[in-house]
Order: structure tokens, then C-alpha cells, then sequence
């Protein structure tokens, strides 16, 4: 019975939309629908979707595992402070996230009159879509990461201190080969978000066609003038990197559960 | 190598774990430090591992000053309670860590480190296992392989924090024979803490008895069970003698 409601539910309100997206995104064919990113516009904001990814996505990867490594290893005044800030983009809602930057570097905003007397553009430019997609997505990599390195311990890096490792080698030796398929399923999902977030880079960006639109800021503009085509065919874009993600994600859980199945306790002895 | 330490202080917060703690162990000797859970014994072998620091005190190897001395550098090896074997390497890659994490220059060849890496788990009667994951050995299997680990790098100091504590009884008694006869023919100092007193008894040359961040007293088991120095002692050490 239970099982049946999952199954309708998961049915209604998420496979029939995403086959919806396909569906309209192909009704005219397929040379229609390959003609949809034959635009200079949707050629802008799929570079420019990919830009911001490469550049959060390293960046919060590099955040998150600093904050994890710190948090699950280190005992430090104001730790969780720093575990709640971590969860503050979850907590707040995008487009508040999106407006904090525009009160920082808008024209109006504290570094304002500096910025523009420097020439230097943030908001409505791609400096400020990459700050807004950090904000949003920095909780994924750390969140991933801390239980799992919490519940190893560090008694492994104390070994391998006492063995003669330095820091550097009981890091990557050690720490990071434990966390491996974590930081590879955190990366994902920190992927995923970056490539698809629109309420926080939707304030920031100020829609300039083919210079700050991402492709979900794209898809939103091509629905509104009723080029649905157009929109769904750029829609299929990101609901193929969700089902990608998902493959990636059961891919990763399948030789992660295989591993943690050989490291059960066996005793032959 | 010879360890001493001098009136070592260490707190936690409000709570003293060490109390001016003084002791001398000499070259080649297996001594333990005895006492109930919270006699700062942990704490002491933590302190001589250079995995804690001690608020004022000092430590000395041979009689060189080693207080402040990075863990890397003391040459001890260190065995934890629950083994902390590198749970995603092979048991040969767990053995040769020590060994492949040296300069370059210093390096051994990958030929010698492989020798020596097999003569270690002839060592430790464990041939045949280097290629098994630490999860898919038995506890008394992973015991003796985090010994054969630390005893890579050929350390001057051996320190066990309850080496026997996470095993079953049948296997403890077994390997607490094995354990001493393997110190016998290394001839390696070696400190291991316990809250077992027949452990304590049956094996160690000389006994360190905490209870409360200090010593109460250190004698050999037959002087500590004999000639107990204060009420603590006679009390923890009640019923337990020389089998």
C-alpha cells in the first residue's frame, strides 16, 4: 500500500514532468530541436553555465574539505559557529542570498561608489553569478564530508604521523582515500546545484541576453515570450544532467556499498 | 632507548590527568602503566608519543631533551587500542607506509621495502596476508599487523595503549605470551598501558601503578603485589599475584 503511494507520488509529481520536458522539447522533431541551440543567445548561457560550475565547483571543493577536514579533526573556539554558517545557504532562501550580494557590490551598495570607480563590474556581470552559486552550493561538499570523516576519527593520521608522514602525504595517503566516494558524490551534487540554480543568480545577473544569462535564466526568458520549444529544448539540457547526476550518484553508492561489504568484519582465523 | 620523564603536568580544562608525574624506564625493558579508567595513563604514553603535550615537565629520550620534539621525529612506534589500520590499503601497503613515506632520498629501494615487509609478517606469523584488506582479518590478525606496521620503522620505542583490550579472552592470553617474547628477541623498549592487573603481572618486567593523575608506585610485580606502597595499591592489586 505504502509502497503503491511512493510509486504514484514519485510518478505524478516527478517522472511525468521530466518525460513532459523531453516530450515538448522534441514535438516538433529532432531538427527543430537541434535548431534551438543553433542561437547565439543559447550558445552564451550554456558557456556561461559552464563557467560558473568550473570555477564554484573547485572553489567549494576546496572550501569543503578545509571545513570538514578542520571540523571533524580539530577541536577550535568557534567551531560551531562555523558548523551552523555552513548550513545557512540550506536555511535562507536564494533570492535573499542573491540580494545580500547586490547590497554589497550593487551601485548602491557599500562597495558601490569603489567598484565603480575602479571599473570593476560584479553585479549584473558573471563575477557576481559565480559569488551567488558559491553561496548557494558551499554546503554540499563540507556537509558530505563531515559526518564521515567524524565517525573515522584521526587516529589513522596519528598513525601515520608516528609512521614519519608529514602533513601534505597523511592528507592525500590517508584522509582523503578514506572520504574518497563522499567527496566524489558531494562534488556531484555541488555540480548539479551550481548548473541549475536560478533564484540567487537570477538577482544578480540582470537577464543581459548572451552575456548574463545562464541557461536556467534562459529558459525562463524563452517560456515568458512563448518560444516553448526553445525553452524545453534548453530545459532537456539540465534535466539530462540531473538524470546523469543520478547515474553518477547510484554508480558511486553501488562501489561504495561493494567496498564498505569487504570491509565488514570477517574472521578466518 | 632509554625514557624519562619529569614531573609532567597535564590538564584538561579543570581536570589534571597528569600530576607531576616522574618515571625513568630503561633500555630494553617492558614496562606497563596500570591503574582503573582516568589514572592518566593514556595520557602519560600520549605525552612520551608526542601525540599530547604536556602543560610543564619534560621528557627526555637517552637523556636528550624531547618535550617539544614532533611526533615524526621521536622514532616510536604506536599502537592504538582499536589498531587504527589504513583501512583502504592492502595489508602490505599498511606495513610498507613507514617505509614509502621517507625523503626520497633516504628512501629505501622498492626491492628492500618488499623484503622487508615479508620479513615483518614472517615476524608476526602472518605470511600469505599481504594482500587481504585489514577489514577481512581477524582482531588478533589486525593486532599483531598494526605491530608489525609500527615496527617498520625500526622505532627506538615501542608504546601499546591497551594492546589487548578490544580482544576476546582466549585470544589475549595468546597473544600477551606472543607479545613478550617478541620484545625479548627485539630487545625494544616498550611501555603498554593496561587496566588488567594479571596482564600487567604476567608480563611486564617492571609495573607503573597510576591512580589519579599521579604514581603510586613502581616496583616489579613481585615487589608491587608483595610490598604494596600505599592503600591504593594493596586495594587495585587485591587478589591478583604472580600465577
Amino acid at each position: 500500500m505504502l509502497t503503491t503511494v511512493a510509486v504514484l507520488f514519485l510518478g505524478i509529481f516527478v517522472l511525468v514532468p521530466l518525460f513532459a520536458v523531453f516530450g515538448e522539447a522534441l514535438k516538433n522533431g529532432l531538427g527543430v530541436f537541434f535548431a534551438s541551440f543553433n542561437d547565439l543567445a543559447a550558445f552564451a548561457a550554456i558557456k556561461l553555465t559552464l563557467l560558473v560550475a568550473a570555477i564554484s565547483v573547485p572553489a567549494n571543493l576546496l572550501f569543503g574539505v578545509s571545513a570538514a577536514w578542520a571540523i571533524a579533526k580539530f577541536e577550535f573556539p568557534g567551531k560551531s559557529l562555523l558548523v551552523t554558517l555552513i548550513d545557512l545557504p540550506f536555511a535562507v532562501s536564494p533570492v535573499v542570498a542573491g540580494l545580500i550580494y547586490v547590497l554589497i557590490f550593487g551601485a548602491q551598495g557599500w562597495l558601490g561608489p569603489f567598484l565603480q570607480a575602479h571599473n570593476i563590474k560584479i553585479i549584473f556581470a558573471a563575477p557576481g553569478i559565480v559569488l551567488a552559486t558559491i553561496f548557494v552550493t558551499f554546503p554540499f561538499i563540507a556537509r558530505e564530508l563531515i559526518p564521515l570523516m567524524q565517525a573515522q576519527g584521526s587516529e589513522e593520521e596519528q598513525v601515520a604521523l608516528s609512521l614519519g608522514a608529514n602533513g601534505w602525504q597523511t592528507f592525500w595517503r590517508v584522509t582523503v582515500p578514506n572520504v574518497k566516494w563522499g567527496l566524489v558524490y558531494g562534488v556531484i551534487l555541488c555540480n548539479a546545484r551550481a548548473m541549475g540554480e536560478f533564484g540567487a543568480v537570477s538577482v544578480v545577473s540582470g537577464h543581459i541576453r548572451g552575456l548574463t544569462n545562464t541557461i536556467p535564466l534562459q529558459v525562463e526568458i524563452l517560456y515568458n515570450e512563448y518560444n516553448f520549444v526553445a525553452a524545453f529544448a534548453m530545459a532537456s539540457l539540465l534535466a539530462a544532467l540531473a538524470l546523469l547526476t543520478l547515474l553518477i550518484k547510484s554508480l558511486v553508492e553501488w562501489r561504495a556499498s561493494a567496498r564498505s561489504a569487504l570491509q565488514e568484519p570477517q574472521v578466518y582465523a | 632507548m632509554k625514557i624519562e620523564a619529569k614531573q609532567l603536568v597535564r590538564t584538561f580544562g579543570d581536570y589534571l590527568a597528569l600530576d607531576k608525574v616522574s618515571l625513568q624506564i630503561e633500555e630494553g625493558e617492558l614496562v606497563a602503566l596500570l591503574g582503573p579508567s582516568g589514572s592518566g595513563k593514556t595520557t602519560l604514553l600520549r605525552v612520551i608519543a608526542g601525540l599530547d603535550f604536556p602543560d610543564s615537565g619534560s621528557v627526555l629520550f637517552d637523556d636528550r631533551e624531547a618535550t617539544r620534539l614532533q611526533i615524526q621525529k621521536r622514532g616510536v612506534g604506536f599502537v592504538f587500542q582499536n589498531y587504527a589500520l589504513f583501512r583502504h590499503m592492502t595489508i602490505y601497503k599498511n606495513i610498507a607506509f613507514g617505509l614509502e613515506v621517507v625523503r626520497r632520498k633516504d628512501r629505501l629501494k622498492p626491492a628492500l621495502i618488499r623484503e622487508r615487509v615479508f620479513e615483518l609478517l614472517r615476524l608476526v606469523q602472518l605470511t600469505g596476508f599481504e594482500n587481504r584488506l585489514p577489514a577481512q582479518l581477524s582482531g588478533g590478525q589486525r593486532q599483531r599487523i598494526a605491530l608489525a606496521r609500527a615496527l617498520a620503522i625500526e622505532p627506538r620505542i615501542l608504546l601499546l595503549d591497551e594492546p589487548f583490550g578490544a580482544l576476546d579472552a582466549m585470544v589475549r592470553k595468546e597473544l600477551r605470551g606472543w607479545v613478550k617474547q617478541l620484545q625479548r628477541q627485539l630487545k625494544i623498549t616498550t611501555l603498554f598501558v593496561t587496566h588488567d592487573q594479571d596482564e600487567a603481572i604476567e608480563i611486564a618486567d617492571r609495573i607503573v601503578v597510576m591512580n589519579a593523575g599521579h604514581i603510586e608506585q613502581i616496583g616489579t610485580p613481585i615487589e608491587v603485589c608483595a610490598e604494596p606502597a600505599t592503600p591504593f595499591v594493596w586495594e587495585f592489586l587485591r587478589g591478583h599475584a604472580l600465577a
